[in-house]
Formats: C-alpha cells, sequence, structure tokens
C-alpha cells in the first residue's frame, strides 16, 4: 500500500468482516457484462448503470480485480494521458476566478494599446486645440455664413480636439463646461484614433500570415519531397529484399527438387511470400511523414516485417545442411515422456555465429532430431552429440516428424501448435492453427477446436511423405477429454478435423 | 406474420437506415436489415421496454457505431471487417494481454485464446439445424470502445483462467516444493454482540455503492489509492478524502445505532475496537477443562 493510507483511518475489525461476509454472497449470474465494464472505464454510463456495476463490484473480488486491469491496461496503452489536476484549495488561484481576470486584463490592455498608441501621441500642441476651440470673436454676419462658419469652426474644434493627447483628452471630457456634442466628438476621435492605430498596424498583421504560409509551403514541400525519398528507399528495399528471398527460394527449390521432396519448395515459398509481403500497417507507420533519418544506415535498419499470421521464427542454431530423407523413426522421441521445450528467440549473437560457422562445415552431416525433456534437439554428428535447439517461446514440444529437410513438431500447451520447418530447422513457421488468416476447414464448414476449454497436447505426429501426415491432439473439453485426429495432405498447410472421440 | 424488421416502429427503421449510412456498416457488407437488427438487440438488451422516441435516440447516439459495425461485420464472417479489425486492434490487443499479465508468454497465451473466440472457432447449431460460427464479437454492442471491451474481456478471462488455476493448485507440486497447507477453518467465530454486527450492516447499507466499492478495495484488496483512481478516473487525493470521510462517518453511524440500542458510549468504543476472532480463541481457552480435572 503507498504511504497515503496513512492518512486514511482504519476501520473498525467488524467491519472488514461484515463487508467480506457480504461478499461471499455475490451471486455468478449478475457479473457486468464486459460492455458494461467498458462504458464504465470510459464513463459513459448512466447513473443508474454506474451504481449497479460499483455495487456488485463492491461485493465481487473478482469484478474488482477485472476493473482495476482493464484501468491499468487503458493507462499503459495511453500513457500521454494527464491526470486531472489537484484542487489546491485556493478559490483566488482557480481558474473560474483567474479567467474573470485574465479577460479583465486582457481588455485592459487593449484600451492602454489603443490609447497609448492612438495618431494623437504626435498631436499638435495643446495651444493649437485651444485657440482653434475658442470661438472667434461674435461678429454680425449674416445667418447662413454664420452657419457655416460654425460648422467649420464645430469641425475644426473636432479635429484639434481628437488630436490632443490622452491626458488633455480625458481632463476636456471630465470637463463640466464640455457640451455633449464636443464631448462626442472628442470620443469619436479616440474610437478614431484607435480605428486608425488598428488599420496601422492590421497591414502588417495581414502581412505576417502570408510570410509564414509562404514558409509552411515550403516545409510541406520539403516533407514532401522527403517522404518521396523515404518511399522511394523503402521501395528499393523490398525489391532487393524480394530478390534476396527469391533467390534463397530458388536454391532451395534445387535442394528440394534434388531429394524429390515437391512439397518443401512450395511450403517455404509460402513461407517466404509471408515474409516478402509487409503488412499495410507497417508501410502506412514506415512511410508517414516523419524526420529524414541520419544515415543511410538508419533506413537499412527498417526492415519489412512479415505478415502477423506467418509467425516465421529465427532458430538460435546455425542452420543446417541440406539433408537427404531420414526415416521418420530416426528422429521421433523414443518415449511418449519426453517432451521438448522449445524456447523463444530471436537469432543471438556470438554464439549463433559459432553454431553457423561449425554447420557450414560439416556440411556432409545428415542432421538428426529427437524430442529430449521437452526439449528439441539436434545432432550434426550422427548423434554423438546433442544440442538443444531453441526457437520461441517456452511451450513444450511433444512430438516430431521428419521427412528430409523437412521437420514438423508438436508443442504442447493452452495454445498447442504445429511448427514446421522446410529447411531442417532452418526457419520456422506455424503451420497449426493458422489463426485468423487460414480457417480450418471441414468439409461441411469450420473446424471445431476443443483446445479453447483447457489444455491440449499435440500427442503424436506422423507423416508418411512430405505432403501427407496426421496428427493427433489431445484435449480437455466441457465432456471430458477428446482426442481428435488431424490430416493434411499438403504438408501441413491445412489441416481437417478427421475424427474426434470424447470420453 | 410481421419480420422483425417490420415490428419496429417507423421512427427506428428511419433512424436505423440513417445510422447504418454513418457507421459505414456498408464497406463491411452489413446490410441495412442486418445492421438495423443489431441496433434492435442492442436496444432491446440495454434500454427499458418503456423508453421513449427520445430516450432511444439519445442511447443510440451514444453508441460507438462503426466499431459496433465493424465488430458485428467480423462475427459475420466478413474478410474485409476481419482484416480492418486486425490492422486495428491486434497490436492493442496484445498489448493490453501483456499489460495484464505481466508475461509474455501468459500475454500471448490469453490474446491467442481470445483471438480464436473473437473469430468464432466455436460452432453451434442453428435453427435451420446447421452449423454457425460463433463470434465473440457478437456479444459487443457498441457502449464503450471496441479496444475498451477486448481490454475488459481479456481481464475477465484473465481472473477467471489464471487467479482459479492458482487456487487449483496440484497437491503433489505444492508438497514437492516444500508447500504447507493450512489447517481446515475451524467454525466462525461467534458476534460477542449481535447489535454490533447488525448496526454494522445497517450502516454499510445505507452507504453509497461507490462508497462500499472504495471500502471493499482498500481494506479488502489492499488495493493502493493510486490503482483505485485510475479504476473511478479520479485523482488519489480525492480517492483518500472520500475514504477519510467514509470511515469517520461510518463509525459516527455505527456508534449512534449502538447508543440508540442503550449500548453505553464506552462499550460500543470498544466494541468497534475489540476483533471478534480474537474473543472467540479467549472463549475457547476459558473453556477448556484444567488439566488435573481431565486425569480423573
Amino acid at each position: 500500500m503507498d504511504s497515503k493510507m496513512s492518512e486514511v483511518p482504519k476501520i473498525p475489525p467488524i467491519v472488514r468482516e461484515r463487508m467480506a461476509l457480504r461478499g461471499r454472497g455475490a451471486a455468478s449470474g449478475e457479473h457486468p457484462d464486459a460492455n458494461l465494464l467498458a462504458a464504465f472505464a470510459e464513463q459513459s454510463l448512466t447513473t443508474a448503470e454506474r451504481d449497479f456495476v460499483l455495487e456488485h463490484a463492491s461485493r465481487c473480488a473478482e469484478c474488482r480485480a477485472a476493473l482495476a486491469l482493464a484501468a491499468d491496461a487503458e493507462q499503459e496503452a495511453a500513457p500521454a494521458a494527464s491526470p486531472r489536476p489537484v484542487s489546491t484549495g485556493w478559490p483566488l488561484l482557480q481558474w473560474k476566478t483567474m479567467r474573470w481576470t485574465a479577460l479583465a486584463t486582457g481588455i485592459a490592455a487593449v484600451l492602454a494599446i489603443a490609447v497609448l498608441y492612438s495618431p494623437t501621441m504626435h498631436a499638435p500642441a495643446p495651444e493649437a486645440a485651444r485657440q482653434v476651440a475658442a470661438p472667434p470673436a461674435a461678429a454680425s454676419q449674416p445667418a447662413g455664413e454664420e452657419r457655416e462658419l460654425k460648422a467649420e469652426q464645430n469641425q475644426k474644434v473636432a479635429v484639434a480636439q481628437a488630436s490632443l493627447p490622452p491626458k488633455e483628452k480625458v481632463a476636456m471630457l471630465a470637463s463640466p463646461k464640455l457640451s455633449a456634442k464636443d464631448g462626442s466628438k472628442i470620443a469619436y476621435g479616440i474610437g478614431s484614433a484607435a480605428g486608425a492605430m488598428t488599420s496601422r498596424h492590421a497591414a502588417p498583421v495581414a502581412a505576417e500570415p502570408e510570410q509564414q504560409q509562404a514558409q509552411l509551403r515550403q516545409q510541406v514541400q520539403a516533407e514532401a519531397v522527403q517522404v518521396q525519398q523515404q518511399s522511394q528507399n523503402y521501395d528499393s528495399l523490398a525489391v532487393n529484399k524480394e530478390q534476396a528471398l527469391q533467390s534463397r527460394a530458388d536454391s532451395y527449390s534445387n535442394a528440394a527438387s534434388a531429394s524429390n521432396q515437391p512439397m518443401a519448395a512450395g511450403a517455404i515459398a509460402r513461407d517466404l511470400d509471408k515474409k516478402a509481403s509487409p503488412s499495410a500497417a507497417t508501410l502506412a507507420a514506415k512511410t508517414a511523414p516523419s524526420p529524414a533519418p541520419a544515415s543511410n544506415t538508419d533506413l537499412g535498419r527498417v526492415t519489412m516485417t512479415p505478415a502477423p499470421q506467418s509467425e516465421t521464427i529465427q532458430v538460435t542454431d546455425e542452420a543446417k545442411p541440406g539433408a537427404t530423407g531420414l526415416a521418420p523413426e530416426q528422429a521421433r522421441p523414443s518415449a511418449a515422456a519426453e517432451s521438448l521445450e522449445v524456447a523463444s528467440g530471436v537469432a543471438g549473437g556470438a554464439r549463433m555465429q559459432a553454431r553457423k560457422a561449425q554447420r557450414a562445415e560439416a556440411t556432409a552431416a545428415t542432421p538428426r532430431w529427437r524430442v529430449h525433456q521437452s526439449t528439441l534437439q539436434e545432432s550434426l554428428d550422427f548423434g554423438t552429440t546433442w544440442q538443444d535447439v531453441r526457437t520461441f517461446g517456452k511451450q513444450a514440444v511433444s512430438a516430431i516428424a521428419v521427412i528430409g529437410s523437412n521437420v514438423w513438431i508438436g508443442v504442447a500447451d493452452v495454445s498447442p501448435a504445429v511448427l514446421h520447418s522446410a529447411d531442417n530447422g532452418e526457419h520456422w513457421s506455424q503451420q497449426w492453427p493458422q489463426i485468423p488468416a487460414t480457417a480450418l476447414t471441414t468439409s461441411s464448414g469450420r473446424a471445431y477446436l476443443g483446445w479453447k476449454a483447457g489444455p491440449a497436447r499435440v500427442t503424436d505426429l506422423e507423416f508418411e511423405d512430405a505432403r501427407r501426415g496426421k496428427m493427433e491432439v489431445t484435449t480437455e473439453t466441457k465432456k471430458g477429454p477428446a482426442h481428435q485426429i488431424w490430416r493434411t495432405t499438403d504438408g501441413g498447410a491445412s489441416w481437417t478435423l478427421q475424427s474426434e472421440d470424447v470420453n | 406474420m410481421p419480420t422483425a424488421t417490420q415490428a419496429r416502429f417507423a421512427w427506428q427503421n428511419a433512424l436505423f437506415t440513417q445510422l447504418h449510412k454513418e457507421s459505414g456498416a456498408q464497406k463491411y457488407g452489413l446490410s441495412v436489415d442486418s445492421f438495423s437488427d443489431v441496433l434492435a438487440e442492442v436496444c432491446e438488451k440495454h434500454l427499458s421496454g418503456g423508453a421513449s422516441e427520445r430516450e432511444g435516440r439519445e442511447f443510440l447516439a451514444g453508441l460507438r457505431l462503426n466499431e459496433l459495425a465493424l465488430a458485428r461485420a467480423c462475427a459475420a464472417g466478413s474478410d474485409a471487417a476481419w482484416t480492418e479489425f486486425l490492422n486495428r486492434y491486434r497490436a492493442a490487443l496484445y498489448g493490453a494481454a501483456l499489460a495484464i499479465t505481466r508475461d509474455d508468454s501468459r500475454g500471448r497465451e490469453l490474446a491467442d485464446s481470445l483471438y480464436a473466440e473473437l473469430y468464432g472457432m466455436k460452432l453451434r447449431e442453428n435453427a435451420e439445424g446447421g452449423q454457425q460460427r460463433v463470434s465473440k464479437l457478437s456479444f459487443y454492442t457498441g457502449r464503450g470502445s471496441l479496444e475498451g471491451w477486448l481490454r475488459a474481456v481479456l481481464a475477465q478471462q484473465y481472473v477467471d483462467r489464471y487467479r482459479k488455476q492458482k487456487r487449483e493448485v496440484s497437491l503433489e507440486e505444492e508438497t514437492d516444493s516444500g508447500g504447507q497447507f493450512a489447517a481446515p477453518p475451524g467454525d466462525p467465530a461467534p458476534d460477542c454482540d449481535p447489535r454490533v454486527s447488525a448496526a454494522t450492516d445497517a450502516v454499510l447499507a445505507e452507504l453509497e455503492s461507490e462508497e462500499r466499492f472504495l471500502l471493499s478495495a482498500y481494506f479488502l484488496d489492499g488495493r493502493t489509492l493510486a490503482e483505485i483512481g485510475r479504476t473511478l478516473k479520479a485523482h488519489e487525493s480525492t480517492i483518500s478524502r472520500k475514504l477519510e470521510r467514509t470511515v469517520t462517518r461510518l463509525r459516527k453511524q455505527i456508534v449512534k445505532r449502538l447508543l440508540k440500542t442503550g449500548m453505553s458510549p464506552r462499550a460500543a468504543e470498544e466494541a468497534l475496537q475489540v476483533d471478534v476472532r480474537d474473543l472467540a480463541v479467549n472463549v475457547r481457552e476459558r473453556l477448556r477443562p484444567p488439566p488435573e480435572q481431565e486425569r480423573v
């Protein structure tokens, strides 16, 4: 528990006991389903639904655990989400109060700027305004001319007063002698000055977006060029990779045809096709605009990841040379109790290099296979010494079949699988179950896998040749233990459930 | 006999048609009728029978229509939908499984297992006598995001599978590993005073559901304030304050009820501090006869 627990007082023991007693009464049929739990986590439930979930969870430890696990997983998936701000308890510093202060400050600043930078900053001397403001001595003049003169004077007053410095204007505005008309002229002058300032300053401001737009345009163009270059590089990488894989496929085909194993080439080609076709998501991620790599080596590390379904595994041990056909019995496990443990791994460092060198030297050796204590082992010296072959995971290998350079192993776990290598263990792919790319089919529709209900083991693998084989899967179903027989006629690319015997 | 589509109200049909367009279900191969059936099913599940048109519209407006269409199209066997589902959610699924299990192999197992259920490897006989694929995605109703739903399903499965497996440990393995088994639980400890348990039950019942949840999560499960905060989407300081208020109020209310039953304040305070299990042991000690009497 965290340090804050000390701040939370303890509950009386009787309360803990009564709460635990309440929890024992949680009925299994009332568990909220995943839809409600998901909506609860996203706070999109109604009040009544939320209360229902909380009420149930307050009594059900399993649902509490599920809610906590889902929340943890959500947080790990979105680590950028920031927690809600903690209330400091200082009302004056809270946003509700501060926003009005900020608004008022902004308005005052705008007004101050408008006033300070008005055109009247360099206004003529107040004397001129006062001279103008003082009406000329009254003289007898004709009425029309008098009116015109008065209008002219008023106009001059307005202009002069508008050009007064701010302090003068304020003083005049405050003067009791100021008429409403003159006051409005002064105010209009202030407004005009502010408007003039705004228009004066608007011109350069309007110009700035154009500069910014030009800069942005240039930036976008540069990025577009980078992206184009990157995509070209990726294309060339893909072409190179494809060519390399194709040449390898050709060499395997030649080796396979030499050893009368027509299906090996096809299986390898399928495997290679999967490797060569990157997933759309991978390509999309790679071609998204991003900063240019520092050097070509960065691009070199951008590999085309295989489609997710291929599950290609790199063997840590070095590759074995091509081999002629081996009698399956020679590679079968000696005892049913033996099982192999196949560990996960991408090829690792010096050890693999050493093994590769060893294999390169032992070109004439025929690799032999066995299952020893749940571990797949190979021997390159006719069974004198055996080395563990680690591929992936911690699954126990329980069955093996070998036809020439084709090796099939059955793994026993909650998720049973058949792994296949067509090149004497250099590369592995998962053949069964191929979920979800290729569905296992029967003549009447989809196949049923009982392994979902519990642990399952591939207990036997037998191949007549490189194409035809069968496997036995033992699993636990709701009805009891079941033994399934699956058959393949294409080297394991697809399997068909032939029979199921439920005890 | 009117079909399900015809039996719906006219406003529902029009709204469902509009929502079908908005959801993009067409590109997954879901027809208007199919998607309308899905929406009707979701409404039936989550809305009360007397929901008005306005309530129905509001409810449907809150659904994740695109994800609902995607999920149901996957369940119906649309390859295009499944491809999109894989592209969008495969990484998230495995990431969530890893985050839940904190173990690479277990996480992969959990995700693989759910994958098969989502794809629908299980067959069920349909009304026509044939076999129909059952996909777990057909249970998604669009109330929350599809990713959130996947997380919830993973969490539930993990709790069901691995926590139960923890309890069902092989006796042989336990013995070999040197584990010792606890003695079978004895008789439940008797209440020192039934008024205390009654008052406690009554006060617990009066609490809000969230308060009861907080007490259970913190005191029974031993979760941290931060963990509870993540679950309830609140800051841990908020959780701490709520817990403190709840516990303080709890004590006061229990004491108040005990006082009403005629208990003295001191006795009420003492009753809350006493652990009844200790009392039960003391009683047993007192009831055991002395050795001299046994010989006789």
